[in-house]
């Protein structure tokens, strides 16, 4: 009967929820506009058949401004299948719009109304019978984010046919609106406080200091239940595994390539675990309830100056989770120019993968709470992230930002079973990643520190091994750190392939800490921090733009964490000499600036 | 600047939207704007964006195009 469906519509209007309902997925919904950027494909079965549905990103209207709305509007002009135009109801007036335009050309639309029970509690309407007189195509309305609703959907889809009525339909009647009233929209107390200037903006700082506590704070949850999984999966598994291998006279090297390799590397990994899915919970908990919103709309007037819009906030949050999606997000925002602007920026925000490697290398110079330590290095990547945008403005990608043009949702409820799917979808991730990706860097990294060139065995690692030979051309890089540490560059190595790859080298490559000065151990931190993402990170960036503007993405990355963490070092050696310093060419460049502006003006 | 012609209530009709950027006007029509739309305008401040009321719903503008938007019939 139909060769496809496609799920078309306004942003926010249940697509998502309804194609995961459909096809029993676990793609990513939220209360914002802008959830979902690229077309995703899955199957229903229908008819005993199996039918392909399509999720397509949501549009304003039917002649595309931003690159995921050109997306929906290829397929859906393209498609010979079923449109399924799912309409929030509070929205219906300029939904309509869009209908008449597929109408129009001929295009097989079913129209499913959803949200109605929102609408009424806003004190909006519609008078069904009516629109289904109006509109030659069929017409269901319900919630379809429950399983009658996508029932009543199935049913639709499969009785198209009859309850298509071909009828001759006057746009202009349709057009007046007569079955509609629209919502009224009174401002709650949590909209005012939100929203609000003054009160919105130290909320927000408040609600993300609480969820760092929650994650990192000595009495928050995620450190004791962090130390619970360590004592477990490394400690006294090591033992327990160690007595056993004892017994059953397994080879040290076999012993070794169990207990450092496995357990110590990603064993070691795991214990972040709970810290950094408390931070995706609460991300996913707010995204769900629509305050991410508000937080783009609190934020546009701080990124005035940057070249780039509030939208941006969605990608600085997802940066917080992975580097990778965060770029992938950027398909969002308004042009070709902001994207690159914002992508070239969010290497500076810390993922969740980095959180490891930063708390280890911290370990032995951090003596209050990880939780400010952790809050410190976030707001010292949202700094870094605003510089680079102002910097990426003035000199690599030029061009005016664009207003913030955005709707807001209303507060929702989060279904439990979509907080559930998020969280469960980056809980299988993480582990996934850690059988796979931290499983391989970790024997990998095991076996060539433990074998030497001249392949002998030595558990304590070779000074001649395959590790020492691969990273020692690289240790130079960090003589001016004092730094003369093959080890240290292995460990930059590792990060390349993945973040946590760094903590699983510090794990392997110093069992004792890291025993080097603070002030170089801190340079370390910030270049860790800064260099060149992960090669995933580097490919979604490759994929999203080109190769060259890949490459330049990590040189330019690299050569920044190498100055920034020089800076560092040589403030916290001599600091009154680089203060000096900063300040003599701050005057130079502040002098220069005012002397091409008096000529400019002559 | 136009929105000052706002009653009391900050609210007022739309009775012509005026922005240089097409673009950004095709984008303000599309997300609801329109002429004789009903607006109420319930943040404004000096540095971040204005939060509108169009027709019922919750619409955040930038202020500098916050000050393009002509609003008539108070």
């Amino acid at each position: 009967m139909f060769s496809e469906v496609c799920l078309f519509g306004m942003p926010n209007s249940g697509k998502t929820t309804i194609f995961n309902l459909l096809t029993k997925s676990n793609e990513k919904v939220g209360n914002w506009h802008g959830v979902t950027l690229e077309a995703k494909k899955g199957q229903f079965e229908f008819n005993k058949n199996k039918l392909d549905v399509y999720d397509l990103p949501g549009v304003y209207s039917l002649y595309p401004v931003t690159l995921e709305e050109k997306i929906s509007i290829n397929k859906v002009l393209k498609t010979n299948g079923l449109i399924v135009f799912v309409i929030e109801g509070a929205t219906l007036n300029i939904a309509i719009d869009m209908v008449l335009g597929l109408i129009k050309q001929n295009k097989r639309v079913l129209v499913a109304v959803n949200m109605v029970k929102e609408l009424y509690k806003r004190f909006g309407s519609i008078d069904f019978e009516k629109l289904k007189q109006l509109l030659p195509v069929p017409v269901i309305y319900g919630e379809f984010n429950t399983l009658k609703g996508i029932e009543l959907l199935k049913n639709a889809i499969q009785n198209y046919k009859n309850l298509l009525n071909f009828k001759n339909y006057n746009t202009a009647t349709i057009k007046k609106l007569d079955f509609f009233t629209p919502p009224v929209y009174k401002k709650s107390v949590l909209d005012f406080l939100t929203t609000n200037k003054v009160i919105g903006k130290i909320l927000l700082l408040v609600i993300f200091l609480f969820v760092f506590y929650l994650a990192f704070g000595n009495y928050g949850i995620g450190k004791p239940l962090s130390n619970l999984i360590y004592g477990f999966a490394v400690t006294n598994l090591s033992q327990m595994v160690e007595n056993w291998f004892l017994e059953l006279n397994v080879s040290p090297f076999a012993t070794a390539l169990v207990i450092e390799g496995v357990i110590g590397g990603v064993g070691g990994i795991l214990q972040f675990l709970p810290q950094t899915l408390i931070l995706i919970m609460a991300i996913t908990f707010l995204e769900l309830t629509g305050y991410m919103a508000r937080v783009a709309y609190l934020t546009d007037g701080l990124l005035k100056n940057s070249g780039i819009n509030g939208r941006a906030v969605f990608s600085i949050l997802m940066g917080f989770g992975c580097t990778a999606i965060s770029v992938a997000t950027t398909n969002g925002l308004e042009n070709e120019n902001i994207k690159k602007r914002a992508t070239l920026s969010l290497g500076m925000i810390s993922c969740s993968a980095k959180i490891p490697a930063l708390m280890l290398i911290s370990a032995s110079f951090i003596k209050f709470d990880n939780f400010l330590f952790i809050s410190l290095i976030y707001l010292f990547g949202l700094v870094l992230f605003y510089i680079q945008l102002t910097f990426s403005k003035k000199y690599f990608v030029k061009g005016e930002r664009v207003p913030l043009i955005m709707e807001i949702p209303p507060y929702r409820v989060p279904k439990l079973s979509d907080f559930i799917k998020a969280t469960t979808k980056y809980l299988k991730g993480f582990i996934l990643k850690i059988i796979t990706v931290i499983f391989i860097i970790s024997i990998t990294l095991f076996l060539l520190k433990s074998v030497s060139i001249d392949f002998k065995f030595n558990t304590n690692g070779y000074e001649n091994s395959f590790l020492y030979y691969a990273s020692v051309l690289l240790k130079f890089l960090f003589y001016p750190f004092n730094v003369d540490s093959w080890e240290v560059s292995a460990m930059m190595i590792c990060g390349l392939f993945a973040k946590e790859g760094v903590a699983t080298a510090i794990l392997q490559l110093f069992p004792n800490g890291i025993t080097i000065p603070t002030s170089s151990l801190i340079a370390l931190a910030v270049f860790f921090y800064v260099y060149t993402p992960c090669v995933t990170a580097l490919s979604v960036i490759k994929t999203s733009f080109n190769f060259k503007f890949m490459v330049k993405f990590a040189i330019l990355q690299f050569l920044e964490a190498y100055v920034l963490a020089l800076i560092v070092y040589y403030l916290l050696i001599y600091p009154i000499i680089v203060l000096s310093v900063g300040l003599v060419f701050g005057a130079i460049y502040i002098s220069i600036k005012r002397l091409k502006n008096k000529k400019r003006l002559i | 600047m136009v929105l000052s012609k706002l009653n009391k209530n900050q609210t007022a009709v739309i009775e012509s939207v005026k922005v240089s950027d097409k673009l950004v006007l095709k984008r303000l029509y599309d997300i609801g704007v329109r002429v004789n739309a009903k607006i109420k305008v319930i943040d404004l401040s000096k540095n971040t964006a204005i939060l509108l009321i169009i027709d019922g719903r919750l619409i955040t503008v930038s202020y500098e195009l916050g000050k393009l938007i002509v609003v008539k019939g108070v």
